[in-house]
């Protein structure tokens, strides 16, 4: 499952298709719109003002038909009913919205792949219930003062190369490659100065 | 094994053992700046050497010092860790500890980023 078809959502879903990974599940509802073209690169300029969701469904099947792919036009709230799915990663914009799925998957011991980004630093890390705390816990910001003064300005770059980590991480758990999953950590990567670090943590 | 010496009626710690000595005293503190911290601040990595354990806010003192940069208004706000930073110890995040009176008591390291929240 990838929560949201944004920025990172658009790299992350770009890959897992072309991979032919099962079936993919997304939650998205914004509209396009020009300011997304310079990263989102499931959509192009006649595509301004449509639903995200509608739009990259159909690209998507237009690059791999063969992968089921089930586009849910939603925003992810408390309620939402997060379908069975054994990964999801977190493409959102957001804390609040980060806090609620991490919420709502954690309790499923579902594991998700974390990402964020801004200017032109990004941050990774895999959650896995059983294994590590919740994204809230791991990264615990005060989501609401956090989102009130979050930087828009992100450099497009670290939007691919975060969503193609997330990716990488996301085929190193479902082939069960635990030696070299990014869980227990946080990379934090600065491509100004082309520096890749890796923080461990502990609960 | 600690060496005393008679200098002048007082007994003082033998002059090759206060190496020694110091080794114990002093701790080294590595700290790791990151993302907008290593841009606004200009520096990824400082060591801080003290001689007896500090709480988070008396090291960020102490990095100012070295610095000859007040780094507590990029890191502190109304007298509680900034929205959207992150500090760790060893891996530990101090919200989860005493915050900024969390005491380090040993040789560790620091980590200081401020996670980035789009996508």
């Amino acid at each position: 499952m990838v929560a949201g078809a944004g920025g990172l959502g658009s790299t992350v879903l770009n890959l897992l298709i072309r991979l032919g990974v099962g079936t993919i599940h997304f939650f998205e509802f914004a509209e396009i719109d020009l300011p997304d073209l310079n990263r989102q690169i499931l959509y192009n300029s006649e595509n301004i003002g449509k639903p995200k969701c509608r739009i990259a469904f159909e690209n998507l099947k237009k690059i791999n038909p063969k992968v089921e792919i089930v586009a849910h036009c939603e925003k992810i709230i408390e309620k939402t009913e997060i379908p069975e799915v054994d990964l999801v990663f977190d493409c959102l914009d957001n804390f609040t919205s980060r806090y609620i799925l991490d919420d709502l998957i954690y309790s499923k011991r579902i594991p998700m792949v974390h990402a964020g980004v801004s200017s032109y630093f990004g941050q990774l890390t895999v959650i896995i219930p059983g294994k590590t705390e919740c994204l809230r816990k791991v990264i615990s910001v005060d989501a609401a003062k956090f989102d009130e003064k979050i930087n828009k300005n992100i450099f497009p770059p670290v939007v691919t190369t975060m969503a193609s980590l997330q990716v990488s991480e996301g085929i190193k758990y479902l082939t069960g490659d635990f030696n070299n999953l990014l869980y227990g950590k946080i990379l934090v990567i600065d491509l100004l100065s082309n520096s890749f670090d890796v923080i461990n943590i502990k609960d | 094994m600690l060496i005393f010496e008679h200098r002048s009626g007082v007994l003082k710690l033998k002059s090759t053992q206060k190496h020694t000595i110091s080794k114990f005293i002093h701790m080294k503190i590595n700290v790791k700046l990151f993302a907008t911290l290593r841009l606004k601040l200009g520096i990824a990595e400082l060591k801080i050497e003290i001689e007896k354990p500090v709480t988070i806010i008396q090291l960020l003192k102490l990095i100012s010092q070295q610095l000859k940069t007040d780094i507590i208004p990029e890191l502190i706000e109304d007298g509680e860790i900034m929205v959207g930073t992150i500090l760790l110890i060893n891996g530990k995040n101090v919200l989860h500890a005493d915050k900024l009176e969390t005491l380090i008591t040993e040789e560790c390291e620091v980590s200081v980023f401020p996670p980035a929240g789009g996508g």
